[in-house]
């Protein structure tokens, strides 16, 4: 049916553990989305996630009804994990938190490829290096 | 859980609202955080492109108890240490109550009168319905057609109007199926209704039972410009789809339609009306009737010959 897009609104939950608490609640229920019907669909596609953050893109049309697609882990998340740390640092600059290879960096780049807005792998690279960067992780080898 | 809450919102540009992102996650609720992204809608009224040039809106959602302040405050430091990245602006700060949005969607869902008729409403709502009230509840969800909008409300103004009683309709793209169970109730013997998006066809069968039509409907997952066959004919034929998918299909709607049938075309841009319209009357369908609101578009048509 026809479609006009009233938001888009990106949201970073915890794989089959969404609730209607915030942020789902006041993010789409400022938007007229029914907070519940959400809730369910998102956990339901996700449950064999379980464990990840995994972000979801949700489209709001005119008439208050959504769709939504779902999103490879955050790059932040892939990069704590490859670099076994709990969180980035505060102080990026100066502060090295840990480290990653080329290789890994690689691989996120990867996985993330259909997410990002990059004309190829080298491209992709460089942006979960920023990211890397952002966080105090170094990128070695 | 606390029932009140603090937000903390900032704007960003594209290339630094992922690393803002994952800052909040790190101090927000349960790591969760949403970003807010502009849209602009092409012109073909089908697609919304993320318009690059606006910052979006990077928020997360603190508890508000004795941490709060201590917790903005190293916040207000880490985005700091962020602000060689990009363009950051200013930390904002909202207190929020959960009753601001646990219920609050529901209000942009009121019992909705269309037509003369035409009642549709939502399952938390009661409604004590009038002599020839027909009720249609639905409750939205993932699939398009509350029936709040235009172009939904022109497709049910027509069914009410030209549908007679024992009519075979077809409802191709039926989304929600609100077009389905307004003919169904309205008198039709039985409807044949097309949706390509599984999960909408989930919705679409669900709404069918809550109405209690479903045994008068026959739901099939498909596409319209491929899966309609040569011999079904029909006594009325509604598709609210996007103008691209009602050119293509046309050859097959037209065909669909007995002669002297009417075809009910909505979601129409109104930039497309035109081209619409004449891919329609070369096939031998003739536009009887027009209702336009905003860039929406319907038209009413007969299929004149064979």
């Amino acid at each position: 049916m026809a479609k006009k897009v009233k938001a888009v609104v990106k949201l970073q939950l915890p794989a089959g553990k969404a609730t209607p608490a915030p942020p789902v609640g006041p993010a789409l229920g400022q938007h007229g989305v029914p907070i519940m019907n959400f809730v369910k669909e998102y956990n339901e596609k996700t449950a064999h996630l379980a464990g990840q953050i995994i972000p979801v893109v949700v489209t709001i049309y005119e008439d208050r009804s959504f769709t939504f697609v779902l999103k490879t882990p955050p790059a932040a998340d892939l990069l704590r994990r490859a670099a076994g740390i709990e969180k980035g640092a505060s102080d990026p600059k100066r502060q090295k938190v840990g480290r990653v290879t080329r290789e890994q960096i690689r691989e996120i780049a990867q996985l993330k490829m259909p997410d990002l807005n990059a004309r190829d792998l080298e491209a992709a690279m460089r942006m979960i290096e920023g990211t890397a960067r952002s966080m105090g992780i170094e990128v070695v080898g | 859980m606390s029932s009140r809450w603090l937000e903390v919102s900032v704007e960003a540009d594209l290339e630094s609202a992922d690393a803002v992102a994952e800052l909040f996650a790190r101090f927000g609720y349960q790591q969760g955080v949403a970003v807010f992204h502009p849209v602009k809608q092409a012109p073909d009224g089908e697609h919304a492109a993320l318009d690059p040039a606006t910052p979006v809106r990077v928020t997360t959602y603190l508890p508000l108890d004795e941490h709060v302040d201590a917790t903005v405050e190293s916040l207000r430091q880490a985005l700091w240490h962020l602000s060689f990245l990009g363009s950051i602006g200013e930390l904002q700060l909202r207190t929020l109550a959960e009753e601001d949005w646990a219920e609050a969607w529901k209000q942009h869902f009121p019992v909705t009168r269309i037509g003369h008729r035409l009642v549709i409403r939502p399952s938390w709502l009661s409604y004590t319905p009038q002599a020839d009230d027909v009720v249609i509840d639905l409750d939205p969800g993932m699939a398009f057609g509350t029936g709040l909008h235009p172009t939904t409300q022109h497709c049910l103004i027509w069914i009410e109007r030209i549908i007679r009683p024992g009519d075979v309709v077809l409802d191709a793209g039926a989304g929600s199926g609100i077009l389905s169970i307004a003919a169904l109730k309205l008198g039709a013997a039985s409807v044949t209704a097309i949706e390509l998006d599984p999960v909408a066809s989930d919705v679409l069968r669900a709404n069918l039972t809550q109405n209690g039509v479903l045994e008068r409907a026959t739901v099939r997952v498909g596409d319209v410009t491929r899966d309609l066959h040569e011999r079904e004919a029909y006594d009325l034929v509604l598709a609210n789809i996007v103008a691209r998918v009602l050119i293509h299909a046309a050859p097959r709607l037209v065909r669909a339609a007995r002669p002297g049938a009417s075809i009910v075309l909505s979601g129409i841009i109104a930039s497309a009306e035109d081209e619409v319209r004449a891919r329609y009357r070369k096939l031998g369908a003739e536009v009887v009737e027009r209702r336009q609101d905003g860039d929406w578009v319907s038209l009413l048509l007969s299929r004149t010959r064979p």
